[in-house]
């Protein structure tokens, strides 16, 4: 048992649940926006009804400039990565369709297209990993020769930390005439995503993660030529004279007053992002990823998944301790050290089978851009003691 | 030619067109929209000077698709 200092302090490595702290640009928007603007976009033409407009706009522009996307209207505003998903794999996929995916996929898609499959005959083929976590993409060629409606790839694995390679997938799946779409929850702010050069059709991604935003926030981009179905339909402040869910973006899929003060802090975030360039958070997380990898190497009975070399991979790195039950090696870091963690099952059933840590999971120890290498040497040393303890 | 009301899908397009003429030198203002014209959304554009060509030619220019065009009375 260590002291009071180790117990109250706060060494926050679960930044792949969500990232903290935020950057102050961040809540400061949030707070002018709390304070002087409060209006509900779109819904009447005074003053701070335009500015609550302005900054849904401002922050749709942001996105659109982070990702290259053309039109920013086409990114429709969720509550999170999860929605974003839903709303584009209900809205698409019809009876019959048939769906490539991976075996690195987050529940988040997985359960829906689960659902599809059982509900509307949608046909899944879902393409292995190896025990690292990479997608076969060979495999992936050979399962779109066959004619397929929608590819659906992980861009980074949640549990293992793994990359796919998106100019070789997006390739593929222009070879193939497959629509692309990308579930970015682990990437958006970390990796470059270029919708234009990967050729991605559909990009789902979460704003309290990398982009540094708050919890509530995120997105979905659908290319033009693609019309999902709305999700939710109701009010929009457009269209206001007809009972019909208008057609257009972002509208259509946008019902209901959306979180604007969320979204302001969204938009800080990726501006914060994009100033520190995405290259530069990247160097960052390679720095600590790499302290980390080294370190845990020298642990006795410390087991790591996912790939060894950074360019496959993201600053999640899951590991375990021989015979240990992660959950109470979770709860020791925390208790004992002040090293938060994520432990178990990390929604994502299929990719732990491919690591071979199902049903048990793994400790999750995932690296943000406010981290340090303090932060890293005191996690190596809480689960060194907790190794030989 | 008096003062010249433009109308659009939604807010967005609004913002979008306010921008783009705003960058270009254009004085125009957004406001709410009358209650006789059966508007896509409850904002508009105003333009204030007697430019109604050149303004459909930008937004032509940058992609912004306008709905209606009105005159304005006060």
């Amino acid at each position: 048992m260590n002291g009071a200092n180790e117990r109250d302090r706060v060494i926050y490595l679960d930044n792949a649940a969500t990232t903290f702290p935020k950057p102050p640009c961040v809540w400061e928007a949030m707070e002018k926006c709390f304070f002087q603007i409060g209006g509900n976009p779109g819904r009447s033409g005074h003053r701070l009804s335009y500015k609550a407009a302005a900054v849904l706009f401002d922050t749709r522009e942001s996105l659109a400039k982070l990702f290259h996307i053309g039109s920013s209207e086409r990114i429709a505003f969720t509550k999170n990565a999860t929605e974003a998903i839903n709303v584009a794999l209900f809205g698409l996929l019809r009876p019959g369709d048939r769906v490539v995916t991976t075996a690195m996929e987050h529940n988040a898609v997985m359960r829906p297209l689960r659902h599809l499959e059982r509900s509307k005959g949608v046909r899944i083929d879902v393409v292995p990993a190896n025990a690292q976590g990479m997608v076969d993409l060979e495999a992936m060629a050979r399962a779109l020769k066959e004619k397929a409606d929608l590819l659906v790839v992980n861009h980074a694995s949640n549990v293992a930390g793994s990359l796919v390679d998106l100019v070789e997938v997006g390739s593929l799946a222009r070879d193939a005439g497959v629509p692309l779409m990308v579930d970015a929850a682990q990437t958006a702010g970390c990796c470059p995503i270029d919708v234009e050069a990967m050729n991605i059709s559909i990009l789902a991604f979460t704003g309290h993660k990398g982009l540094l935003g708050p919890q509530g926030t995120g997105g979905l981009y659908v290319a033009p030529g693609l019309e999902p179905l709305p999700l939710i339909m109701g009010g929009t402040g457009s269209n206001s004279e007809r009972e019909e869910q208008p057609r257009f973006w972002p509208d259509a899929h946008e019902s209901g007053t959306p979180n604007v003060v969320g979204l302001a802090g969204l938009g800080a975030g990726v501006e914060y992002v994009m100033d520190k360039g995405i290259e530069a958070v990247r160097g960052h997380e390679e720095r600590l990823f790499k302290r980390f990898w080294e370190g845990a190497r020298g642990i006795p009975g410390l087991l790591l998944y996912g790939p060894s070399r950074w360019e496959e991979r993201v600053a999640v790195v899951s590991v375990n301790l021989e015979g240990r039950d992660p959950a109470r090696v979770g709860h020791r870091l925390d208790r004992d050290f002040g090293v938060m963690v994520r432990a178990g099952l990390h929604c994502a059933p299929s990719a732990h089978k491919f690591l071979g840590t199902f049903p048990t999971g793994t400790v999750r120890v995932a690296f943000g851009l406010f981290n340090t290498l303090d932060d890293v040497d005191i996690a190596l040393e809480a689960l060194e003691a907790i190794a030989r303890g | 030619m008096g003062k010249r009301l433009l109308t659009f899908v939604n807010t967005h397009t609004v913002i979008k067109a306010e921008r783009a003429l705003r960058m270009l030198g254009f004085d125009v203002e957004v406001v709410s929209t009358p209650k006789e014209i059966s508007s896509e959304c409850g904002m508009s554009l105003l333009l204030k000077g007697d430019q109604l060509q050149e303004v459909l030619d930008a937004l032509r220019r940058e992609g912004v698709g306008v709905v209606g065009v009105y005159e304005w009375s006060q």
